[in-house]
């Protein structure tokens, strides 16, 4: 069974290594550091994902001590970082964590935003800018129309409504660019004048949505009321 | 002797080989078990998961219909509102559960809205607290009578269920059985009753026409003559027409290739060729330290420069290297909260980065309000006493879904927070308050 946890843990670091390698997580370029002494939700991220992967076997406290220290040094040995005990950028990347340093800003939740932010970027990164701020507007449409969910998070996760939440994709973590275009759809723009539905003709499937007349396309998605 | 030794030897034999096949047998079982037992699992889960809604659709449907029959036959207005507030309660989870489902479409799509637009009535009625007229009961019987037939319809897949179906894979109920349910509900034979109240799934919304669309019909070349215009550009930078989309509201969409910024797409009306919005992206990392009132001189002259007059900043807020700046118009002392627009500016270099004009573009007529009838004084007399009041005017600001009011604005302090009171300048009825919630790089109304 330890052999099977052992075997689990380097499958979900190779994991983690092909995911930092493929996508080049770049959030953690702006991240601060966590070094012994630094406590907070942030420690207690680092100390639940050490513990996961048999490195640290201390309490989840969120205070970084002694033992969570000998706990990264051994995590950067093992991954071929320079084993200094201190979660910086590379590290944090290593482990899959975003250090952020921009502090909270809006009345409305950040969590909201920062969900948004996912979805635009695993949906639409390759588009222009309007076009991600787009995808953005739909979602927030949907939370004010009649036949949908009423909150961010039930439109997101509505069963087969986006296909980047049933591949995984809106686990990724989201780039700068897809911040701005959620805080610019959350601050009202809204480049489709209302509509609901988008789809790229080169790649949908679902059969009666090409049944509805498209209001604008940009990019390669057209958008549908 | 030799044949003692052979039985042995092939004893033996059987016995490694028996101790062999086992071995692999169970380790066999061991990981493709341990392996498959994880995802039956999980199917497993999805599987209760849809069941769970299935039978809570269900179970609501039934209980929204018989408690609008009993509103049928109760008199007493208090006990219409708690069944009205029962009724709102279970379609709230009668629309949750119908998203688990995920049934693909129309007929889903509009008994999602039917179902949703049927819990914001039963709100709106609840919170009238006055008895319900004979049509609005009788609407309501219309609606429980359809409900009920939904209700039986879903009950029919109970058998399938028994029968050993399941709601996953290709041939499972949510894509072979529920499909064909809720496509009754797309029928033409379907009467949906009109529902026309102050609410926002009302019917009327639907016909509710934008109040500034008048001016000329622009063709795409004048169009992009106007853009061209806004922007100031210059014959190296590239317009071009991405196509006009139909429905009540006509709208004229256009790329722009800036040659130094890369590209926005506006989008302008058909009639009047009124700006609607664009947005861009910039590199904003820089704080070339610009303080609020630059911001507010640059959004001003931005807005009158696109031809918006007399709009005065209502908010500042500062995010990720980006300020946004709220534009109000301000008509003869009165902030008319309607007619707003939005200017997105960079924090680096303060070049302007988006408007969104939708509000106004749509909205901006001249309003005829009749004279405040109560003085500034009587409405401070309505609002809370510990308030330290800071400074009243005059405003306009929506009210339900097709309302506005003239209101009188109150920004004051009640215990270190920071409020707006609005108080009917024809009524004195305290209306709407909003709080203002600090945080450590922007201001916002809540």
């Amino acid at each position: 069974m330890k052999k099977l946890s052992i075997a689990m843990s380097m499958v979900l670091i190779i994991s983690v290594f092909a995911f930092v390698v493929a996508f080049n997580v770049p959030e953690v370029c702006e991240a601060a550091v966590l070094k012994q002494g630094s406590t907070g939700t942030q420690v207690k991220t680092l100390q639940t994902k050490l513990k996961n992967w048999g490195y640290y076997f201390g309490s989840v406290d969120g205070i970084f001590g002694a033992k969570t220290k000998t706990a990264v040094i051994s995590f950067q040995k093992k991954n071929g970082l320079v084993a200094d005990g201190i979660v910086g950028a590379k590290t944090a990347a290593a482990l899959g964590m975003t250090l952020s340093t921009t502090p909270t800003t809006s009345g409305y939740s950040t969590s909201d935003v920062n969900l948004l932010a996912r979805l635009v970027y695993a949906e639409a990164r390759g588009e222009p800018y309007t076009g991600q701020v787009a995808v953005a507007a739909v979602v927030l449409n949907r939370v004010k129309s009649s036949s949908f969910p009423n909150s961010i998070a039930g439109v997101i996760y509505e069963p087969y409504a986006f296909t980047c939440v049933s591949d995984g994709q809106i686990n990724l973590t989201p780039n700068s660019t897809a911040k701005k275009a959620a805080q610019d759809a959350m601050n009202g723009w809204d480049p489709t004048g209302g509509c609901l539905y988008y789809y790229n003709p080169k790649t949908a499937t679902s059969a009666w949505i090409w049944s509805r007349p498209v209001s604008v396309t940009i990019g390669s998605h057209s958008f549908m009321k | 002797m030799e044949e003692r030794k052979k039985r042995i030897a092939l004893t033996w034999a059987v016995v490694i080989l028996s101790l062999l096949v086992v071995g692999a047998a169970i380790a066999f079982g061991l990981i493709f078990g341990l392996k498959s037992s994880e995802p039956v699992a999980n199917a497993n889960m999805l599987e209760a998961g849809y069941s769970r809604a299935y039978y809570s659709l269900t179970d609501e449907l039934n209980d929204m219909s018989v408690n609008l029959k009993k509103i049928d036959a109760i008199s007493s207005a208090k006990t219409q509102q708690d069944m009205l507030y029962e009724v709102w309660a279970s379609a709230v989870k009668a629309s949750d559960n119908l998203s688990s489902l995920s049934v693909e479409g129309e007929g889903s799509v509009k008994l999602k809205r039917f179902v949703n637009q049927l819990g914001d009535y039963s709100k709106y009625l609840a919170k009238k607290s006055e008895s319900l007229s004979k049509e609005e009961k009788e609407n309501l019987v219309r609606i429980g009578d359809m409900l009920s037939e939904v209700a039986v319809a879903l009950k029919g897949v109970e058998d399938e269920l028994t029968s050993g179906r399941t709601f996953m894979g290709d041939d499972g109920v949510v894509e072979k059985v529920l499909p064909t349910v809720f496509e009754k509900f797309n029928e033409p034979s379907v009467e949906y009753p009109t529902l026309i109240y102050d609410g926002p799934f009302s019917d009327g919304l639907e016909g509710h026409k934008a109040r500034n669309l008048d001016g000329n019909e622009f063709t795409p070349e004048l169009g992009e003559k106007k853009i061209r215009a806004m922007f100031d550009l210059t014959e190296n930078d590239k317009v071009e027409f991405m196509g006009a989309s139909g429905g009540d509201l006509k709208i004229l969409s256009y790329k722009i290739d800036f040659t130094k910024d890369g590209e926005t797409f506006v989008s302008i009306t058909q009639n009047g060729g009124k700006l609607l919005s664009f947005v861009r992206n910039a590199d904003t990392e820089t704080d070339g330290g610009f303080t609020d009132d630059e911001l507010i001189n640059k959004a001003e002259e931005t807005a009158l420069h696109l031809g918006f007059k007399d709009m005065k900043s209502v908010w500042v807020e500062r995010v990720n290297g980006v300020g946004y700046i709220n534009l109000a118009l301000v008509d003869d002392g009165v902030i008319i909260y309607p007619d707003i627009i939005k200017v997105k500016l960079s924090l680096s270099d303060l070049s302007v980065l988006g408007v969104d004009a939708t509000h106004y573009s749509l909205n901006h007529v001249i309003r005829n309000f009749d004279f405040e009838k109560i003085g500034s004084q009587d409405a401070e007399s309505v609002i809370d006493g510990r308030m330290e009041i800071e400074r009243v005017s005059l405003a306009v600001i929506p009210y339900g879904e097709y309302s506005e009011r003239l209101c009188y604005e109150f920004k004051g302090n009640i215990d270190g927070g920071d409020y707006f009171v609005y108080v009917d300048a024809q009524s004195g009825e305290e209306i709407n308050v909003l709080y203002v919630v600090n945080s450590e790089s922007g201001t916002l109304v809540l």
